[in-house]
This record gives C-alpha cells, structure tokens and sequence, in this order.
C-alpha cells in the first residue's frame, strides 16, 4: 500500500467533501432543515462550535474509504474509485439515512434528500480517491 | 465473487448486527437516550417505522458484504472479517457519530456511547460476514 498516496487521495477527498456539502447542505436543502426548531439540529452558532469534530472525523473516515480502496484495488481510476464510492453510498443511505429516519424526529422529504446526497457525495469521493491514489509500483 | 454466499452473509450480518443493535443500544445504553426525546421519535413512533430500516439495513449489509468480498485476500474469514469490521466500525464513528454530533442536540456522554456501541455492532458485523462468506472457489460444488 502506497501511504503517501493514501494521505493526498484523503486530502483531495476531505476538501471536495466539504465543498460539495457546503453547497447542497448549506445551501441548496439548507431550507428543508429549518422546520425543526423544536431541537433535533443544533442551531447554526453551536454547530459551528463543534465543526472541528466533524471536520476531523470525516478526514479519518475518508482515510478508511481510501484504506479500503487501496485493500481491493490493484489498479487504480476514476471509474473503479467511482463504483467503491457508489457502493458506500447505498451502504450509507440504508445503514445511516433509514436508520435515522426511524428513529430522529424528520419529515421523509429530508430523509430523501439526505439519501441521494449520500449517494451523490460518496461516488464523487470515491472518484476522487481513484483519481488521486496509485498504488505502489510491483516488484 | 460467489453471489449466493454474499447474499447469506449479508443475511447473517443483520441479524448480528439487529441482535448487538438490541443489547447495546436497545439495552445497555438506553438510559443515555432518555435526555433527548425532543431529538428522537418515541418508542412507539420509531416501531412503526422498525420495518423500513430492517429493509433498509439489510440492503446495506448485503452491499457491505459485496465490498468485503471484492477485498477478501483469501486466509481466515474471521480474522479477514475482524479486520474488514473494524475499518467499518472506525468508518462509521468517524463519518457518521462525529456528524451526528455536529448537527444533532445531544451530548459528548451520548455521542461517546454511540460510537462506542457502533463500533461493536460494526466489528461483529463484520466477524459474521468473513465467517460466512466464501469465495466461489472454496465453496463446495
């Protein structure tokens, strides 16, 4: 396993991540969120202050994907990173999506766009780590 | 990749993981919920909701048990499923109980538990489905 690939396909991941959740999540559904005063979101200054949580666990778990990705791919490209990602995608809008709109306090519409973001955000995650990782040259 | 035995651990994988999902939240932890019914739906409410998120789970699980069997390097199930379980489990406290203790009105007490009670639920998940899984090869014919 080529480490330093590893660590820049994370980084490269990490910040098109944040980017894409800053437009769809901050802006383009950010409406949808609204209706739930009552307290199941934090309001926009708490959530700020606990961001660097966030932003720490999402490289480290980012960093998993590409671990797990370098673990099962001996070439590398956009298109086999893409299909990692797409599966992790699913996998997270059953285990994660579903599961918390069992159990959080959330319309199914927000459930439902949460569900395509996860999908969307994961594919382009794993392109990008298909992209940027190579792995070790053979000897 | 030996799609019949992917399927059947992904079917042993939910149950695993609905029985430490049982035990550890349903159970052990479940007093560490009782702050927060603003946040989540009550007992009764998320029963009538139980049926989406078994379906839900178990599609996951099957995809979870696709992507170990592309990874499977051959060796022990167990240990290869110990390993693959652990990478889940530190992919879901990282990804989703950080961000969920980020975004969601709950306490680092709550968010601590979580991570430590998925993380399990993960590993064991994950034991299942490398004990299960066999590549088409070494399965009888």
């Amino acid at each position: 396993m080529n480490y330093f690939q590893l660590l820049l396909a994370a980084v490269a991941a990490t910040t098109l991540f944040f980017i894409y959740g800053f437009v769809v999540h901050g802006w383009l559904i950010a409406k949808d969120y609204i209706p739930y005063p009552e307290g199941v979101y934090r309001a926009g200054d708490a959530a700020q202050t606990h961001m660097p949580f966030g932003l720490a666990g999402l490289f480290v778990a980012i960093a998993v994907f590409a671990t797990i990705y370098a673990k099962s791919h001996r070439t590398s490209g956009a298109r086999s990173g893409a299909s990692l990602g797409l599966l992790f995608g699913i996998f997270m809008a059953g285990a994660f999506v579903a599961v918390n709109y069992a159990t959080l306090n959330i319309s199914g519409r927000l459930a439902s766009e949460l569900a395509v973001s996860e999908l969307v955000e994961w594919t382009l995650v794993g392109t990008i780590v298909g992209l940027v990782y190579k792995p070790s040259a053979v000897n | 990749m030996n799609y019949g035995r992917m399927v059947l651990a992904g079917l042993a994988g939910t149950v695993a993981y609905f029985v430490c999902g049982g035990v550890i939240s349903g159970q052990l932890f479940a007093k560490e919920y009782k702050p927060y019914e603003c946040v989540y739906r009550s007992r009764e409410a998320i029963m009538t909701y139980f049926p989406m998120g078994i379906a839900a789970t178990l599609i996951a699980i099957v995809i979870l048990a696709a992507i170990y069997a592309k990874g499977y390097e051959g060796g022990s199930g167990a240990l290869e499923g110990l390993r693959f379980g652990a990478l889940i489990g530190a992919f879901i406290v990282f990804a989703v109980v950080a961000d969920e203790f980020v975004t969601l009105n709950i306490g680092a007490r709550l968010a601590a538990f979580m991570a430590m009670g998925r993380f399990i639920g993960w590993l064991v998940t994950g034991l299942v489905i490398g004990l299960v899984y066999k590549p088409a090869s070494a399965s009888p014919r």
